[in-house]
């Protein structure tokens, strides 16, 4: 339930409001609805994983334009061991770290704010 | 202890948003940047931006544009102001970022989106002082009401799009480089163009000639560096009468500079080898349908986004078809129903520099016509990414500005001496060069055509034309300066008011020519005319190889359609082999050893066609390029900042004067290097060189387009992937064809003129949009590459059925 709240709400935040929307409303959510810290936390991030990488794969394979190779190339710069790493993963990675962490610890910052007011 | 316990989660997400919210150094804000609701996923979606009906503030009446499927606007609007307002829309969604980017190039502001790397790089062009003559430009154009209206009316358009941008909007590399598009202003149109007045007029070798004239005296310069070279084809035929009483021009007592020893201490770069511009225009005479045919071919650096866009424009009093720059309203070159035209450069001298005595170290006077004057001091302000501020001082002299004060070794401008005040040509701020495109995209005659060309200062160009009344015609166009002769070939005196530049050929009296009688006008950047022409231009003009190629097909020509000239357009023919190859071919048989016979049976058996596949051709070019460090590396060290003897010259000391002393190195001074010793190092050195870098020689090793290695680069290099490199193609710096590994035909054009409606062709090595994951960022590079044409689509009406049509779409005003 909370999962998909936040995956939701997240979504309609994200498409009017700036990208850190989605921890935003994870926050607000988690501080009303979630049971314990270990869910807040864990829950948020992985709706926030499924929401970016899932809406990135959307983008990504709908078949109009290419952009991760070029932006992947770009991210990985010149380094060799970088080189190896396909696009695909190395912008999945970037994307699964920044929606989780961001996510996951904002929902634990709306439980913590909940259990500190109460 | 509660506050703690459950206050650090709060914090840690706090700052995590923060720290994912900016950017890491080179890094753009991975929060943004990632998001797929925000970040770069997005400029995959925007193809379909573009809906059927749109509404803007800014238009009186709905505009229809009609997409053919190369991505070609044709735009027709009720009245001009519609017409430029849409142009200016348009460009903009497809090239912004592009655009806006050229115009911080020119003013000097790159720091302000990449940092202190840019620092002397913006510097450099803060002191050209560009900007500050554009601002002049833009307050003449307020006078001109047309000009300003459109100029007016092209920014609201850009203005209209950048106002609907969100972040998710905006193009990719804005994301990358973490800023924002600024609010377009005609200003911002006049430092594009000010981009091109750089580029191709601002290049002097004033300060190394003087060197080397410091070094080995005026007759070794007469003999090496000589006003006219040796073989020539000038654009305007030899022969052709000049009928006009020509200005007096003062030549003071004292011509040649003082010889100071400062300036030797100075570092400078190599010329760049010269990139080739292609026009030329037959007669009916030499058609197959009895009406001229245009053809040109700019050539500039080749960059991604393309340096042109594609339009057709419509409105009642004009309809034009051609490309345009990204942020100028127009068409640049191209053709209307009548008329066609083009433009290659004019290599006249238009940089000159002037040693000036200041009183001082404060240089707040200097010293001119016997007594001290003012200079004028402005402070310059870079802003750079991380909000630092750095200030410099520029000091001007009535000739311009001081480049650079001291000789510091960072300084980016090679070019330019310390302590010399520029006179240049890119500060002349009258005319309007705007107004000449504008005229010219309404022409409808040559005599349309002569006026068009009457306002437009510089650039200097060679404006080819053609017309459907079977008129030909070239003029070498721009400000071109009143000189003695030699005047700017050596640093000038500054405190000598003989030395200044006095005035400027009037416009009638620039090299033209209507009709000749060879049925064809052409230029490729040579001379503008031979020495029976009364006024000096410079010295020093592109190579005569491609003029005298070009001219000689012409010349052969007959019947010709245009596929004939787009033929010309792709010849590979080395000249500059026909004319050295027999020289040096037998020296090397002398005393050949045994791994060079197969590399000289190649060159003998080559048929001089730079051919992307081609061995000869690589072992040719590599060698040249060699061989001319032996001959003159010695006597012109590349640290002594003088220069190399031109292309010409060099052919001629190594065709007709082999027992020349130029050959012996001057630093071996025990033994004398013979013609034969050069020959034959400079060959056996190439060859290790090529096997170096590419390999044992084999077809595959060493042919053509690996060695020159033609990409096209991003404007920021260092955005690899969205750039080409080692495209197949042929081509070289003397060749018809000239592209070298950064340079190229900009834009290829072939235009049949005809009583009732044109025919046209050509493309551009890049695409439509600026997008690099669209389709049309790159598609037209391999076509380009293998020197296809596309047929282009010149509607009639607007509502004219085409072939290849992608999409419509209507601007309607928004209430």
């Amino acid at each position: 339930m909370l999962y998909f709240l936040i995956i939701i709400l997240g979504a309609v935040a994200s498409l009017a409001g700036p990208w850190w929307s989605l921890p935003l409303v994870a926050a607000l959510i988690c501080a009303l609805k979630a049971r314990t810290t270990r869910q807040a936390f864990g829950v948020s991030a992985l709706a926030a994983i499924t929401l970016w990488t899932g809406y990135s794969l959307i983008l990504i394979f709908s078949g109009k334009e290419n952009l991760v190779d070029k932006i992947g190339t770009l991210f990985a710069g010149n380094s060799a061991v970088m080189a190896h790493v396909p696009h695909l993963g190395l912008i999945l990675a970037i994307v699964t770290l920044v929606a989780g962490l961001t996510t996951g610890f904002a929902g634990l910052a709306g439980k913590h704010l909940r259990m500190m007011l109460r | 202890m509660k506050f703690l316990k459950y206050l650090w989660s709060p914090l840690v997400a706090i700052a995590l948003i923060y720290f994912f919210n900016k950017p890491l150094g080179s890094i753009p804000p991975l929060g943004k940047f990632f998001s797929p609701f925000h970040g770069f996923l997005q400029n995959t979606t925007q193809e379909e931006d573009l809906s059927e009906e749109i509404f803007l503030r800014g238009v009186s009446e709905p505009v229809k544009v009609v997409y053919d499927n190369n991505y070609v606007p044709h735009v027709f609007a009720a009245n001009e102001n519609d017409l430029y307002f849409t142009q200016g829309y348009l460009v903009a969604r497809d090239r912004l970022w592009q655009m806006e980017f050229y115009t911080l190039v020119s003013s000097g502001r790159l720091t302000e989106i990449v940092g202190e790397t840019a620092f002397e790089f913006d510097r450099y062009n803060r002191r050209l002082g560009m900007a500050r003559a554009a601002e002049e430009i833009v307050e003449n154009q307020k006078k001109d009401e047309k000009a300003w209206r459109i100029l007016t009316a092209y920014a609201d358009g850009v203005n209209a799009y950048i106002s609907q941008l969100s972040y998710k909007k905006l193009p990719v590399e804005y994301k990358i480089l973490g800023y924002r598009p600024e609010e377009w202003t005609p200003l911002k149109t006049i430092l594009m163009l000010m981009n091109m007045r750089q580029t191709l007029n601002g290049q002097s070798d004033d300060f190394r000639l003087t060197n080397v004239l410091a070094r080995y005296g005026i007759d070794t310069v007469n003999d090496l560096f000589p006003d006219y070279p040796s073989v020539e084809s000038p654009i305007i035929p030899s022969g052709t009468p000049w009928n006009f009483r020509p200005e007096t021009v003062k030549v003071p007592e004292v011509t040649l500079p003082s010889l100071q020893k400062e300036l030797l201490s100075h570092y400078i770069d190599r010329p760049d080898p010269g990139i080739g511009s292609n026009n030329w225009a037959i007669s009916g005479s030499k058609s197959a349908t009895g009406l001229p045919i245009l053809a040109n071919d700019p050539h500039l650096g080749l960059s991604l986004p393309s340096i042109w866009y594609q339009m057709q424009l419509s409105a009642p009093g004009v309809n034009v078809y051609g490309v345009a720059l990204p942020g100028c309203p127009g068409i640049v070159i191209g053709f209307n129903k009548d008329v066609a035209w083009g433009v290659t450069n004019v290599g006249s001298d238009v940089m000159d520099f002037y040693r000036i005595r200041f009183k001082d170290s404060t240089r707040k006077e200097y010293w001119h016509d016997n007594q001290w004057k003012p200079t004028k001091i402005y402070i310059e302000e870079f802003r750079f990414k991380n909000g630092r501020v750095v200030r410099d001082t520029l000091v001007y002299t009535h000739h311009g500005p001081v480049v650079y004060n001291e000789d510091k070794k960072d300084n980016y401008g090679k070019n330019a001496p310390a302590g010399h005040a520029m006179k240049w040509i890119a500060h002349y701020t009258a005319g309007s060069d705007l107004s000449t495109f504008l005229a010219l995209n309404r022409a409808r005659n040559y005599d349309d055509y002569r006026k068009a060309l009457s306002v437009y200062s510089a650039p200097a160009q060679n404006f080819v034309f053609a017309s459907n009344e079977n008129d030909i015609a070239i003029t070498v166009n721009g400000k071109l300066p009143l000189k003695w002769k030699n005047q700017g070939k050596f640093i000038l005196d500054g405190t000598n008011p003989e030395h200044d530049w006095q005035g400027y050929i009037p416009f009638e009296q620039n090299p033209t020519v209507k009709n000749p009688p060879r049925g064809f006008v052409s230029s490729a950047n040579q001379f503008s005319a031979d020495p029976s022409y009364p006024y000096y231009l410079g010295w020093h003009f592109a190579p005569a190889y491609r003029g005298r190629r070009i001219n000689d097909r012409l010349t052969r020509l007959t019947h010709a359609n245009a596929d004939s000239l787009r033929n010309i357009q792709n010849d590979n023919y080395s000249l500059m082999a026909e004319r050295i190859l027999p020289s040096l071919i037998p020296t090397l048989e002398k005393h050949a050893t045994p791994d060079m016979l197969q590399p000289i049976k190649l060159l003998k058996e080559w048929d001089r066609e730079n051919t992307a596949s081609s061995v000869a051709t690589s072992i040719f070019e590599t060698w040249t390029a060699e061989l001319n460090k032996w001959i003159w590396d010695d006597d012109f060290p590349a640290e002594s900042n003088m220069m190399y003897p031109l292309n010409d010259r060099t052919a001629r000391l190594v065709t007709s004067e082999p027992a020349s002393k130029w050959f012996d190195n001057a630093l071996t001074a025990d033994t004398v290097e013979t013609f034969d010793y050069i020959i034959l190092g400079s060959f056996k050195a190439s060859l290790d060189s090529l096997t170096r870098h590419y390999g044992s020689m084999s077809e595959e090793n060493w042919a053509w387009y690996k060695v020159k290695n033609t990409g096209i680069n991003h404007l920021v290099p260092a955005f690899k992937s969205f750039s080409r490199s080692t495209i197949r193609n042929g081509g070289g710096s003397q060749i018809v064809n000239a592209t070298t590994s950064r340079t190229g035909p900009s834009w290829r054009m072939v235009v049949e003129l005809d009583k009732e409606w044109p025919r046209a062709y050509g493309l551009y090595p890049g695409g439509q949009s600026g997008r690099p994951s669209s389709k049309y960022y790159e598609n037209m590079i391999d076509d380009w590459a293998e020197g296809k044409l596309n047929p282009l689509i010149f509607m009639k009406t607007k509502d004219e059925k085409i072939n290849n049509h992608l999409k419509n779409i209507i601007i309607n005003p928004k209430k």
